[in-house]
């Protein structure tokens, strides 16, 4: 293909240059045959304008010589007799006018000189004959020195000192005169001038002319007459002048190119000959000739020159478009093929699930009387809708993306709250898998920052899933998060987010393409897990969207480990922290790098940390504190001792009870009930620690306030819920599922019978109010809406939490926008809700 | 015939088809801005009519396009006082047309000219007579004219007069001369005549006109040569009127019969009595005066062009020059244009034959051919060799003309001529101290 599309270039180019070449060449050769043609043309018009103005110039002056040598006759009339005074006033009227001489004519033709030297007609007799037949006359002649004379003769008959009575009163003037009259030797002329009789002699000529006759220069000097011999032309000429015709010609002489014009001149028999040499003209027109062939040789240089830029832009365009294609070509290819994988995934993935959900359902429906059997089928229902509706979420947020329509909700969030979210949904998962799942937070305050929380959670929830969908049970994922200062200034921090675990890990080439859409590793180890291959695209996504960055380091068959670095903006904390300076703590713990995570976070709060690794060791330095006991002693649930709480008591005892013993746990559910309490527990801290949580939970008891260990479960009795929801089954099992709570619960069927129900009931009457956003009559932004303008006590109190399969953060956005105090997705998780709820009835 | 450039020969064919000049085959080699220049001119044969200078002007400037020519003519009543005039304005001519006495004597002395010293480097100019040439330059020697042409002022008689008064005896006709002793003799033949014939017009022999300066070149010319005086040195720095020869002649002249001192005519006057036979002779002649009283046929007798008397054989006659001088303008342009006209009317022989002929004078330097079979020309052609010393240029020129007519007419009066020569000299020396 490129080699075809330079061929045709150079060729292209080369047939142009050739069609250039010859064109040009053609209008060159054109325009200097033209050329000549011109000069031929203008010389022929030049010379016959020329020649018929010097011949009318000739003749004007001839006839004004004339007419004054007439005015002489008249001025002085001839007397009857000679005198003196006759000829004195002839000569000197003649001389005023610029005659150089005078004289009469005789009838032999001989002449009786008033003044100059005796003159001599070229032919007398001619002259003679002309003055008696009473014409006026004009001839060439001599005077006795042998100078060139114009003759000019009236008739007129003046008596002669001889007696008799003249024929004519002749005037002569030089020649010269009528060269000059005519500027005929004016050193400016263009042309060449001769005044020649019919027989070729010459009347006026060049000085530097030595030729007896025009014709004779003719024979000897002309090189070439226009093709023809020079007898030739002179018969050609003479006869023109027997004619009385113009003539033209063209000749050659010393190598150069002349135009001969000859005419005639009145009032006599000679011939004004012109020649005009072409020389200079003929260089000019080659001068310009040869200007116009190398400025079109240029031109047309300039031309091929742009024809080649413009090929080889074009050419350079058609080679990126073809390799755009190309690439355009193999990305749809890939893409075809990732769909098309995609789609065979996504059909077993989505099948897969709903071949649980189906069988398991045809299995419960056929062993109804057995509960187990029931139970342990919607277990497996459970767990297959909640895969598929990751798969759901996914597909519709990679949607998103596509289209360009995922947008981020900026908001002051807490990473704190974020990752136990986070860990509350992946922790069940990786226990399941009996994967142990550490989180250890270094060193900052973990406050708040302005972020989307949504987006977030799910980049963790995305690192978190994969590491536990990719690591084999009994493997390790390590959550660590740290704060550093952050490049763009004190108001910014930079928090590295790191998944780490022990999987499959992956090839060097998946690894370069793991971020892209629909990408899954082709083996059969990855065929068999579950996912559609976008939470790395959503991921990396979501990253580049708060220009973050995402990095990925793995190892096949030894693990992955993904690092998110995102610089995000502080947000002022909902507390002040507590003091905590200077203050010692013991730590104790079996996790080295759980200690040294959180002696770092106690250090970064100003705390003076004591490490110990187990529960000997910690009773051992509460020993060794002695008088000075430990402001608090954090001690891991699973250390030796704990079981009993016998460590508990001792390091209580040991201590002297000045020292607040917090235990630490990554399950909300020890199961020590009222032993916890009783051994001298202050409380329960759950791990990951963050700085906010040791905050907080030493603050609290600082103030006196009593720390009641939690249980675990939800307790919502007494507590009464409106819930809005127009499909019946949803209504039935969010029913079904807070009245397991304890939660009374008033049900509306729509937006308006909700709102109505609110506005009914006694102010304070319902603690929260549970509304799905699509319902018939009235949708949930409205009947919200509704609730908030009315005027009652509680109206703008009362939470209302959105509950709805709108779970875009768009659709969050718009419900908090409405008056709403908090969002969650269908369908429902009771954990979450529980969560939710909790948090608000805590309030 | 000559070759122009290439790129002439191309703009000529362009611009043919506009060019509506004449005549149209010849371009105007300087281009440029064109130069206007005066050209004023005394009468000086043909050159005090316009239309004999306009064909050799137009000539010129068919060949200068980018010279442009006006003229003027003067007489010689009025002539000086419009050029002197022309000065005080600073609008003085560019060229002009007098003699020596004028252009060197006068404006030149007086610092008006411009040397035209360059003019005389031409190989023509080489060939001009010497005694035109001394009369041409200052003391310093630079030229303040260029000369034309030239005549020599002679006498003229009547020859019937004086055969029917046998005073032809006295007359060498071969030489055109005469003594003396002849010249009183004649006058007194002339005298006896007009006695014995009452009824004839002549009123007497001679006349010393001497009401004006017009033809004082004849009665000066006639008291220096009866006894050999002369009007100044030879260097020309002092007049020498008051001399015992010229007081001899002076006292001859007024005690001769037939010879009057007439304080009320002039030298053009006094040709009309001769034209006229009132007079037997006429002191105020030359060629180009028998030119033109024969050509207006005033007179009906036999004109015979004389010598003046001399006592020695050494005739002296004042000679006629004229020329062309240029006023200094303090333009370069015009001055070069005023010299560029002046080359082409004087330097080259056809156009300075016609130039002269025009004027009906005599060439200043040879001119072979020019007078053949002119018989007039021919016939006063002697006098040249007759041609005295050009003293018109003495400093103190004008007054010393002045004073001479004046000088005659005091002893017209009866004032003795040795007083009236004394009081011309102190007259003079006045004028020349002042």
């Amino acid at each position: 293909m490129k080699n075809k599309t330079a061929k045709f270039l150079i060729l292209s180019i080369v047939c142009i240059f050739a069609l250039c070449v010859v064109v040009f060449s053609l209008m060159t050769y054109v325009m200097n045959k033209r050329g000549a043609e011109a000069i031929g043309e203008l010389g022929t018009l030049y010379m016959s304008g020329m020649s018929e103005q010097a011949a009318t110039h000739f003749g004007t002056t001839i006839e004004l010589r004339l007419s004054q040598v007439g005015a002489l006759s008249d001025a002085v009339p001839p007397p009857e007799e000679w005198t003196e005074g006759m000829e004195i006033n002839l000569n000197s009227k003649a001389r005023q006018r610029g005659f150089t001489h005078l004289a009469l004519c005789r009838s032999d033709g001989t002449f009786e000189m008033l003044y100059g030297r005796n003159i001599q007609p070229a032919d007398p007799q001619a002259f003679l004959l002309s003055l008696s037949e009473g014409e006026e006359n004009m001839s060439a002649g001599t005077d006795t020195d042998g100078n060139n004379l114009v003759l000019m003769g009236i008739p007129a008959a003046y008596p002669m000192e001889s007696g008799e009575k003249s024929v004519g009163l002749v005037a002569a003037l030089s020649t010269s005169y009528i060269k000059q009259t005519l500027s005929l030797d004016s050193e400016d002329s263009l042309i060449y001038y001769f005044i020649i009789n019919r027989d070729g002699e010459f009347i006026i000529r060049d000085d530097d002319i030595t030729d007896e006759t025009y014709f004779q220069r003719v024979l000897d000097k002309y090189e070439n007459v226009n093709g023809m011999s020079g007898e030739r032309y002179i018969e050609e000429l003479e006869a023109a002048m027997a004619n009385n015709e113009n003539y033209t010609n063209e000749f050659r002489i010393n190598g150069e190119r002349r135009f001969l014009y000859c005419t005639g001149l009145p009032f006599s028999d000679w011939y004004l000959i012109l020649l005009l040499p072409y020389g200079q003209l003929d260089r000019t027109v080659n001068a310009l000739n040869s200007f116009w062939v190398i400025a079109a040789v240029l031109s047309c240089l300039v031309i091929i020159a742009a024809f080649g830029i413009v090929f080889a832009f074009y050419l350079r365009a058609t080679h990126k478009q073809v390799r755009d294609l190309e690439e355009a070509r193999s990305l749809a290819e890939y893409a075809s093929k990732a769909k098309s994988e995609f789609l065979s995934n996504m059909s077993h993935d989505i099948r897969t699930p709903m071949n649980g959900i189906v069988g398991m359902t045809a299995i419960a429906a056929a062993n109804l009387d057995n509960k187990e059997q029931v139970s342990n089928c919607l277990k497996k229902i459970d767990l297959s809708s909640r895969h598929l509706l990751g798969l759901i979420n996914d597909i519709l947020d990679m949607s998103k993306i596509e289209s360009g329509k995922l947008e981020l909700h900026m908001e002051r969030v807490s990473i704190k709250e974020i990752i136990k979210n986070v860990l509350n949904i992946v922790q069940p998962q990786a226990s399941a898998k009996s994967q142990r799942l550490d989180v250890y937070i270094y060193d900052g305050p973990c406050g708040k920052i302005i972020s989307d929380s949504v987006r977030m959670s799910q980049i963790l929830l995305n690192l978190l899933g994969n590491a536990v969908k990719f690591t084999p049970d009994g493997g390790r994922i390590i959550l660590t998060c740290r704060e550093e200062s952050s490049p763009k200034g004190e108001n910014f921090a930079r928090v590295r987010l790191s998944v780490k675990d022990t999987g499959i890990g992956m090839t060097e080439e998946f690894r370069g393409k793991i971020f892209d859409a629909f990408a899954r590793e082709d083996t059969g180890r990855v065929q068999k897990t579950e996912g559609t291959g976008l939470g790395m695209a959503i991921t990396k996504y979501i990253v580049d969207a708060m220009h973050g960055t995402i990095d990925v380091e793995s190892q096949l068959n030894v693990g992955s480990e993904f690092t998110v670095c995102l610089d995000l903006e502080k947000a002022a904390p909902d507390v002040p922290e507590t003091d905590l300076n200077g203050k010692e703590i013991l730590v104790a713990d079996g996790d080295g790098l759980f200690i040294e995570s959180l002696m770092s976070t106690l250090s970064a709060a100003g705390c003076i940390a004591t490490p110990a690794s187990d529960g000997a060791s910690a009773l051992k330095a509460v020993k060794e504190h002695g008088k000075n006991p430990f402001y608090a002693v954090l001690l891991d649930a699973n250390l030796d001792g704990m079981q009993d709480l016998s460590l508990v008591r001792d390091i209580v005892r040991e201590s002297g009870g000045n020292s607040i013993v917090l235990l630490m746990s990554a399950s909300d559910k020890l199961g020590f009930g009222d032993q916890a309490a009783a051994s001298g527990i202050a409380g329960v801290i759950s791990k990951p620690v963050f700085r906010a949580d040791l905050s907080e939970r030493f603050g609290r008891i600082s103030g006196g306030a009593e720390e009641k260990t939690r249980g675990g479960d939800y307790d919502f009795r007494g507590k009464r819920v409106l819930l809005a929801e127009d499909n019946d089954l949803n209504r039935e099992i969010a029913e079904e599922l807070l009245s397991e709570a304890g939660i009374e619960v008033d049900s509306a069927e729509d937006g308006k019978i909700c709102a109505d129900k609110f506005a009914a009931s006694p102010e304070g009457y319902y603690d929260a109010v549970l509304m799905d956003i699509r319902m018939p009559v009235m949708s949930g932004y409205d009947a919200t809406r509704a609730i908030r303008a009315m005027e009652r006590a509680d109206a703008a109190e009362v939470p209302i939490i959105a509950m709805s399969a709108d779970a875009f953060s768009e659709d969050v956005k718009r419900c908090l926008e409405c008056g709403m105090n908090a969002h969650i997705a269908k369908p429902i998780d009771m954990e979450v809700v529980s969560r939710v709820l909790s948090d608000f009835f805590k309030k | 015939m000559k070759r122009i450039s290439a790129l002439a020969a191309a703009l000529a064919l362009l611009v043919l088809p506009a060019c509506s000049s004449i005549p149209k085959y010849t371009i105007d080699r300087k281009g440029g801005k064109t130069v206007e220049i005066s050209l004023w001119t005394y009468l000086v044969g043909g050159w005090g009519e316009i239309r004999h200078i306009s064909p050799q002007l137009a000539s010129f400037q068919r060949e200068y396009r980018d010279i442009r020519v006006t003229v003027k003519t003067l007489d010689y009543t009025t002539g000086d006082s419009v050029v002197e005039e022309a000065v005080s304005k600073g609008e003085a001519p560019d060229i002009i047309l007098e003699g020596p006495e004028r252009l060197v004597a006068n404006w030149g002395a007086r610092g008006l000219m411009a040397d035209i010293n360059d003019l005389w480097e031409a190989e023509s100019a080489s060939q001009i007579y010497e005694n035109v040439k001394v009369a041409c330059h200052d003391a310093e020697g630079n030229y303040y004219i260029y000369p034309m042409c030239m005549t020599t002022h002679c006498m003229a008689i009547n020859k019937d007069l004086f055969i029917a008064a046998d005073a032809w005896q006295y007359v060498n006709e071969e030489e055109h001369t005469w003594t003396t002793e002849d010249f009183f003799n004649a006058v007194q033949a002339i005298e006896q005549y007009k006695q014995d014939n009452p009824d004839s017009p002549l009123e007497s022999a001679v006349s010393v006109y001497c009401a004006g300066q017009g033809g004082d070149q004849g009665t000066r010319a006639l008291v220096n040569n009866l006894y050999s005086g002369t009007f100044t040195n030879k260097e020309h720095t002092a007049y020498t009127v008051e001399s015992e020869e010229n007081i001899r002649a002076l006292r001859a002249l007024y005690d001769a019969e037939g010879i009057t001192f007439d304080d009320t005519i002039v030298g053009g006057d006094e040709v009309t009595k001769f034209c006229k036979g009132q007079l037997a002779m006429s002191l105020c002649w030359n060629v180009s005066m028998e030119a033109t009283q024969t050509i207006a046929k005033s007179y009906d007798f036999e004109i015979f062009p004389m010598t003046f008397p001399t006592d020695d054989g050494e005739f002296n006659l004042q000679g006629g020059i004229w020329g062309f001088g240029i006023f200094d303008n303090g333009d370069e342009a015009r001055l070069e244009a005023a010299k560029t006209l002046i080359r082409y009317l004087a330097l080259d022989n056809g156009r300075y034959a016609v130039a002269v002929g025009v004027a009906n004078y005599l060439p200043v330097r040879p001119m072979p051919g020019m007078y053949d079979n002119d018989k007039l020309m021919n016939k006063y052609d002697i006098f040249s060799r007759y041609l005295g010393d050009y003293y018109q240029v003495t400093p103190g020129w004008a007054d010393a003309r002045t004073a001479w007519w004046q000088m005659l007419a005091e002893i017209g009066g009866g004032t003795d001529a040795k007083e009236a020569v004394h009081n011309f000299t102190l007259a003079t020396n006045k004028a020349s101290s002042q």
